[in-house]
C-alpha cells in the first residue's frame, strides 16, 4: 500500500469509495505521522481514541453505502474552534484546561459530513499574530526550511498550515481575521481560502474581532478547498451575521473555464521595496490567466494603504470587547486576588500574553471616552471607503489578482521584538477582511531560497464559485508540486 | 382666591421641596434580552443561564425583539425621542 | 499620539489587566509606536462618510420572546475554577 498520507482529499475520498483502503487505515497512517512530527509543534492536542472511533464509524457508513461527503477523511482543527469534550484553549494560558460542553457549528458540520478529527492545532494566542510565535504552547516550525534555519509557518493559523504542508492531516480548519488563513498558506505552499463574511457560522469559534473573523480551510488543492467549504458553510440562526443563502456544491464550479473573465490588477498593491521575485511571480500569474482566456484590467483601490492602520484600530477595539469575558470567574485559569477587581487584574495579567495585552489595550484606548470619535469612528469611516474601492473596481472586473504576502516565510524570532514590522505581513490580505470579501491564496512558485510563494485572488461577495474556478485555473497553470524535505520526523 | 406657592418657611429662609424619582424598571419579558433563557423569578441558581449568558468562548448574542418593542413603547409613553440606531 | 505612563495605567485599569511598575515604560513605548502608526488615518478627509461597522448590511436578525435555552446548570458550571454547589465562587465583591 502506497503512503496514504500522500493523498489529497479528493484522492482519499476516491480511494475509500473504491475500497482500496479503509478509513481506519487512512487515519492510522496520519496518526503515525503526527506522532513522529512533534518537532514541528503543529498539534497542541492529539485525539487518537476519538479519531479511531470516528474512522471506525466511517468504515461502517462506507460499507453500508451511506458515505457522506467527507466520510473518513482525517483533518486537524485549529484550537480556536470549540470542540465538545475536547480541550479548547485558543492557545492562551487564560483558558487553562477549558473543555467546552458544546461544538462549534463549523466543526459540527464537518463531523456531520463524516470527517475524522486528528486533534487540535496550534495557533497564535487568540488568533493574534502572523507567525504562530505567540502561542502558549510555543512556536510552530515551518516544514519548509532554507539554509538550515527554522522558519515561521505564518499565522495565526500556523499549526493548520504546517500540518497540511507536512501531511499531518489531509486538510485543516482555520480562521482569518486579517490574513490568518491566506498568509500561512502562502508561507507553506498550501491553499488557504477565506470565504465571504457570513458564509460560515462563527458560533462556537473563539471570537477575536467579530466583524472580521471568518472560518475557512487550508488544503493541498483548490478542489479540496471547495470540498471543505461545501461542508463548513451553513446558515446558522445562532449567529446573527450568518447569511441565509444556499450552499452550492463548490466542487461543481471547478470547470476550468475562465474565458472572458475580467481579472483586475490593483496598482496600489505594487508597494515600495517590493521584492523583485514577488513582482515577477505576480506578472507570471497575470500571464497565466491571460493565456487561459481571461481579460486583464488595470484597476485602482486608492485607499489600500490605509487598510492596515484602520485594521489595527478596528480589530483591537473589537478584541478588547470580546476578551472582556476572560476574567477567571466562570472558566479557565484563575489567579486569586484580595477582592474581585484584584482577581480580574491578576488573572488577566498572568493569563494573557504580551501581544494580546497590547491589542486589548490599544482597543480599550481607541474606544475610551474622548478618543472614540478620533480613532474608532474614523477607522470605520475609512473602512467604508475601502469597501467602496472594491465595489467600484468590480464594475470593471470580476476578480482581483495580487501577491499574498510581501515576502516568503521568515526565520523564527526575527520580528518578535517589533510588532509593527510583524503587522506589515498582512498588507495584502487585510483589505479583504475589512470589505468582507472572499479571498484565496494559491501556491504559485518558489523563491530563490526554495521557499513557497503564493498568489491571492479576491472575489465578489458570495462569488466563491467564480473565485474557486479562477483559482483552479491558476493552480493548473502554476503546476506547483514542490514538497518540503522531511527533516522533522522522529 | 388666595395665592398658593410651594414654599415652606424655614429657619434660614424659604425652601422649595423638589422630589425626584429614580425608577429602575425591568422589561417584563418571558426570555432574556440576548439569549433564550427564562427570566422567571425564583428558579434554582444558574438554571436559567444559557451558554451565551455565561459568556462562554464563541457564544454570540441574539436580540429579543419583544424587549426592543417594550423599550420603544416605554419611550413613547414618556414622550422621549426614539433613536433609529 | 504619545501615550504616557499615566495613560498606560489608566488604560490598564479600564481593561482590567494588572501591570507592574516595571511593565509600564515598555508598554508606553509600544503603545505609542502603534498609535503613531495608525495616526495616518487623520490624513484622510472622511467628512460625511457613514461608518461601516460590518460587511453585512442586512437587517439584524432577532428572536421571539419564548424560552428556548437554559436548564443546564451543570454544563455552565463544568469549567468553574471554584464553585460552591451550583454557584460560582469568587472573592468578595462588595466591601
Amino acid at each position: 500500500m502506497a503512503d496514504l498520507t500522500e493523498l489529497n482529499l479528493a484522492e482519499a475520498r476516491d480511494g475509500l469509495a473504491k475500497k482500496e483502503f479503509s478509513a481506519v487505515e487512512l487515519t492510522e497512517a496520519h496518526m503515525a505521522r503526527v506522532s513522529a512530527s512533534s518537532a514541528l509543534n503543529a498539534y497542541v492536542l492529539e485525539t487518537p481514541e476519538k479519531a479511531l472511533e470516528m474512522a471506525a464509524e466511517s468504515d461502517k457508513k462506507i460499507a453500508a453505502g451511506e458515505a457522506r461527503p467527507l466520510e473518513g477523511l482525517p483533518i486537524g482543527v485549529k484550537d480556536l474552534f470549540c470542540t465538545k469534550g475536547v480541550r479548547t484553549t485558543a492557545c492562551s494560558n487564560i483558558l487553562g484546561d477549558f473543555t467546552p460542553p458544546y461544538e462549534s457549528t463549523v466543526t459540527q458540520n464537518l463531523w456531520g459530513d463524516g470527517a475524522v478529527m486528528l486533534g487540535k492545532l496550534n495557533n497564535d494566542e487568540f488568533a493574534m499574530g502572523s507567525s504562530n510565535e505567540t502561542s502558549r504552547f510555543g512556536p510552530v516550525v515551518n516544514p519548509w526550511k532554507a539554509n538550515g534555519t527554522e522558519l515561521v509557518p505564518g499565522g495565526s493559523s500556523g499549526g493548520s498550515s504546517a500540518a497540511v504542508a507536512a501531511r499531518l492531516g489531509i486538510a485543516a480548519t482555520a480562521t482569518d481575521t486579517g490574513g490568518s488563513i491566506r498568509q500561512p498558506a502562502a508561507f507553506t505552499g498550501t491553499v488557504g481560502l477565506k470565504p465571504t463574511y457570513g458564509r460560515c457560522s462563527r458560533w462556537g469559534i473563539v471570537a477575536f474581532a467579530s466583524s472580521l473573523d471568518q472560518a475557512g480551510p487550508i488544503t493541498h488543492t483548490v478542489r479540496d478547498a471547495a470540498m471543505m467549504l461545501t461542508s463548513m458553510a451553513s446558515f446558522d440562526k445562532r449567529d446573527t451575521t450568518s447569511i441565509e443563502r444556499d450552499v452550492p456544491d463548490y466542487e461543481a464550479a471547478l470547470t476550468g473555464d475562465i474565458k472572458g473573465l475580467r481579472v483586475g490588477i490593483p496598482q496600489e498593491y505594487r508597494v515600495d521595496n517590493m521584492p523583485a521575485e514577488i513582482e515577477n511571480l505576480w506578472q507570471q500569474g497575470i500571464d497565466w490567466l491571460k493565456a487561459a482566456g481571461a481579460e486583464i484590467v488595470d484597476v485602482s483601490l486608492p485607499h489600500t494603504k490605509y487598510a492596515l492602520p484602520a485594521y489595527y484600530i478596528i480589530a483591537p477595539a473589537e478584541a478588547s470587547s470580546n476578551l472582556a469575558r476572560y476574567d477567571g470567574v466562570r472558566y479557565g485559569a484563575r489567579q486569586n486576588g484580595v477582592d474581585i477587581d484584584d482577581m480580574y487584574a491578576q488573572t488577566r495579567a498572568a493569563g494573557f500574553g504580551d501581544e494580546v495585552k497590547r491589542r486589548v489595550m490599544i482597543g480599550t484606548y481607541a474606544l475610551s471616552a474622548g478618543y472614540y470619535d478620533a480613532y474608532y469612528v474614523k477607522a470605520l469611516q475609512v473602512r467604508r471607503l475601502i469597501a467602496e474601492d472594491f465595489t467600484k473596481a468590480y464594475q470593471k472586473c470580476d476578480v482581483l489578482l495580487t501577491p499574498t504576502t510581501p515576502s516568503a516565510a521568515f526565520p523564527i524570532g526575527k520580528n518578535v521584538e517589533d510588532p509593527l514590522e510583524m503587522y506589515l505581513n498582512d498588507v495584502f490580505t487585510v483589505t479583504v477582511n475589512l470589505a468582507g470579501l472572499p479571498g484565496i491564496s494559491v501556491p504559485a512558485g518558489l523563491d530563490s531560497d526554495g521557499l513557497p510563494l503564493g498568489l491571492q485572488l479576491i472575489g465578489k461577495a458570495f462569488g466563491e464559485e467564480e473565485l474557486l474556478r479562477t483559482a483552479g485555473v491558476l493552480e493548473e497553470a502554476a503546476g506547483f508540486d514542490a514538497q518540503p524535505q522531511d527533516w522533522w520526523s522522529a | 382666591m388666595a395665592e398658593t406657592n410651594n414654599l415652606i418657611a424655614g429657619a434660614t429662609g424659604d425652601w422649595e421641596i423638589v422630589l425626584g424619582l429614580e425608577v429602575h424598571a425591568q422589561v417584563a419579558s418571558t426570555a432574556k434580552l440576548f439569549s433564550g433563557a427564562a427570566t422567571e423569578f425564583g428558579a434554582e441558581p444558574n438554571s436559567q443561564v444559557s451558554l451565551v449568558d455565561a459568556a462562554m468562548p464563541g457564544m454570540l448574542p441574539v436580540i429579543n425583539w419583544f424587549c426592543v418593542e417594550q423599550a420603544v413603547r416605554t419611550g413613547l409613553g414618556l414622550k422621549a425621542q426614539i433613536n433609529n440606531y | 499620539m504619545s501615550v504616557d505612563e499615566n495613560m498606560v495605567r489608566r488604560i490598564a485599569n479600564l481593561a482590567r489587566i494588572g501591570v507592574s511598575d516595571d511593565d509600564v515604560p515598555g508598554l508606553a513605548k509600544e503603545l505609542s509606536a502603534i498609535l503613531g502608526f495608525v495616526e495616518q488615518l487623520s490624513e484622510l478627509d472622511t467628512d460625511g462618510v457613514k461608518p461601516l461597522t460590518s460587511a453585512v448590511e442586512d437587517k439584524i436578525r432577532g428572536r421571539d420572546d419564548v424560552v428556548t435555552d437554559g436548564g443546564y446548570a451543570e454544563d455552565v458550571l463544568a469549567n468553574a475554577p471554584e464553585k460552591d454547589d451550583e454557584y460560582f465562587a469568587v472573592p468578595k465583591v462588595v466591601e
